[in-house]
């Protein structure tokens, strides 16, 4: 039987590679979260509604014109494609919304339409705040004409606390999966070595130097990585694949010139991670002298 | 023009190993063509200066001088440098037992930066034929003997003609006629110019081949009368 050959810069990659592709699978599966929730949060924000109740005397048309012009220049107004998110909904609209809603109808028993007429107006993202949310209210009272503004207090701050804590458990988990990495790759290579010592001994006593005797360690070390992050985006697309099958709806908060980048990302940082680690365990053996390998 | 500056020469030198004075004062030379023994016993220093010499272990007090490298000053950088232009035989000085003898030799001249294939093949086939295994180009290391594969590695050990060829115990694990077989190759090496610094146990070799004697005693390197 022939025998195995014994390469200069092998090592068990099973291992290495099974947990490299596992933690970049997980960084991935972390990063596409963040994506997704990010257009999440976007779609939220973008969909937030300010209603602003008008006087009771103001008359309609003079309302929908006049007023539609006063708000539309605030620059607090989301504004898409050159359009102003603003849209007006008169009491009797607003009447029959409430009565589709609650299934009673309060024209029966009540003479008048207790509503008012209303505006209901898109933010811009960069006011997604509550204290900058507040300022939008008072500014939006003191327009003439203007009865009342209302938002769902409490819900914006809600959103951004989540959402910051979201990221910061991710990003912790992240940093943490790269340590363990590293760490494990750092072991690996180093029983690798110590197995390997008297022939790196040799190669050191005929003249290699360091980067001759590291190279072929760097080179599969990467190796290593490239392949990890290739297998981690290919668990990735299928996992996906399979979500947004079941879940038809997460289609709308892909963002696909992100994802690409995430990927191509991940396969990157494989083949970093493994440069490094290897880089990093071979240069400290190199170090040592006779009686320290021993 | 013939120079006669020394191969080797230590100059009121001290060998440490770790921060341990194992060597003081340690003044020799040795020229081009010299063959010289270092004997001492287990713990005398005899290791410490060959790696001293190789630098395994660096030169903190005193002059020393191999192949054209100041010792004192030699930066990291230079040691593979230096290695190349020295040869070093240990008994325990591994080959590649995944691939043949003519493989072993020629990853050692790709290390030393050789790129040029058929000054590769030559000087492999040269070095084989000083030691005396002309024809064992393809044979496997396990397939050899503990002679033959020391002279394997004596032949990797000339590969880059190093002045001086520094050999640690290098009949150690071999029996008295292989050991034989050794030294008339080291003789052989020699005739041709290179200078030996063997260190040794066996002293029949002493009394077999007779050549100069450097003797670790009591801290200090200290010259045997012939």
């Amino acid at each position: 039987m022939a025998r195995k050959k014994k390469k200069v810069g092998a090592y068990p990659a099973g291992m290495i590679l099974f947990s490299l592709t596992l933690a970049l699978f997980l960084i991935g599966f972390c990063g596409m979260l963040a994506i997704e929730s990010k257009r999440l949060v976007q779609y939220i924000r973008e969909n937030y509604e300010v209603r602003v109740f008008l006087d009771k005397d103001i008359d309609s048309t003079r309302a929908a014109t006049l007023m539609y012009r006063t708000l539309a220049n605030k620059p607090y107004t989301l504004s898409t494609d050159g359009k102003p998110q603003l849209t007006f909904v008169s009491k009797d609209a607003a009447a029959r919304e409430f009565i589709a809603e609650t299934k009673e109808d309060f024209s029966r028993f009540l003479d008048e339409n207790p509503l008012r007429d209303s505006y209901r107006l898109k933010l811009n993202e960069a006011y997604f705040d509550e204290s900058k949310l507040a300022g939008v209210k008072k500014d939006l009272e003191r327009v003439d004409g203007v009865f009342e503004v209302v938002y769902q207090e409490n819900l914006v701050d809600s959103i951004n606390r989540n959402i910051n804590r979201i990221y910061l458990v991710m990003g912790v988990f992240v940093a943490v999966m790269l340590l363990i990495i590293v760490v494990l790759m750092n072991n690996t290579i180093r029983l690798a070595l110590y197995s390997q010592r008297m022939l790196i001994r040799s190669m050191q006593l005929v003249g290699a130097t360091n980067s001759f005797i590291t190279r072929p360690f760097l080179g599969r070390g990467v190796w290593q990585g490239v392949i990890a992050g290739v297998l981690a985006v290919v668990m990735l697309l299928v996992g996906l694949q399979l979500a947004t099958h079941n879940l038809p709806e997460l289609a709308y908060f892909q963002d696909t010139p992100k994802l690409i980048m995430l990927l191509a990302g991940l396969v990157g940082l494989g083949a970093v991670i493994g440069f490094v680690s290897t880089f990093q365990a071979v240069h400290r053996y190199l170090g040592l002298t006779l009686d320290e390998l021993y | 023009m013939f120079s006669t500056d020394p191969v080797l020469s230590f100059e009121h030198a001290d060998v440490y190993q770790g921060d341990r004075l194992v060597l003081g004062d340690v003044t020799f030379q040795i020229h081009k063509g010299d063959f010289a023994y270092l004997i001492g016993r287990t713990g005398s220093g005899k290791s410490s200066l060959l790696k001293t010499l190789y630098a395994d272990l660096f030169l903190r007090n005193g002059k020393g001088h191999i192949a054209g490298f100041a010792l004192e000053s030699l930066k990291p950088r230079d040691v593979p440098m230096l290695r190349r232009k020295i040869g070093i035989v240990f008994q325990d000085f591994q080959l590649f037992t995944d691939r043949s003898v003519e493989d072993n030799l020629r990853f050692v001249l790709k290390a030393t930066g050789w790129t040029n294939k058929n000054d590769i093949n030559n000087r492999i086939a040269d070095v084989l034929m000083q030691v005396g295994l002309g024809t064992a180009q393809k044979r496997m290391p396990h397939q050899m003997s503990g002679g033959e594969q020391q002279r394997v590695v004596i032949a990797r050990a000339m590969l880059n003609e190093p002045q001086i060829l520094i050999a640690d115990e290098p009949t150690g694990n071999l029996d008295p006629a292989v050991s034989d077989q050794i030294m008339k190759v080291f003789q052989t090496i020699n005739s041709a110019g290179t200078a030996v610094f063997m260190a040794t146990h066996n002293y029949e070799l002493l009394n077999k081949y007779p050549a100069r004697v450097l003797r670790c005693q009591d801290g200090q390197v200290i010259e045997l009368a012939g």
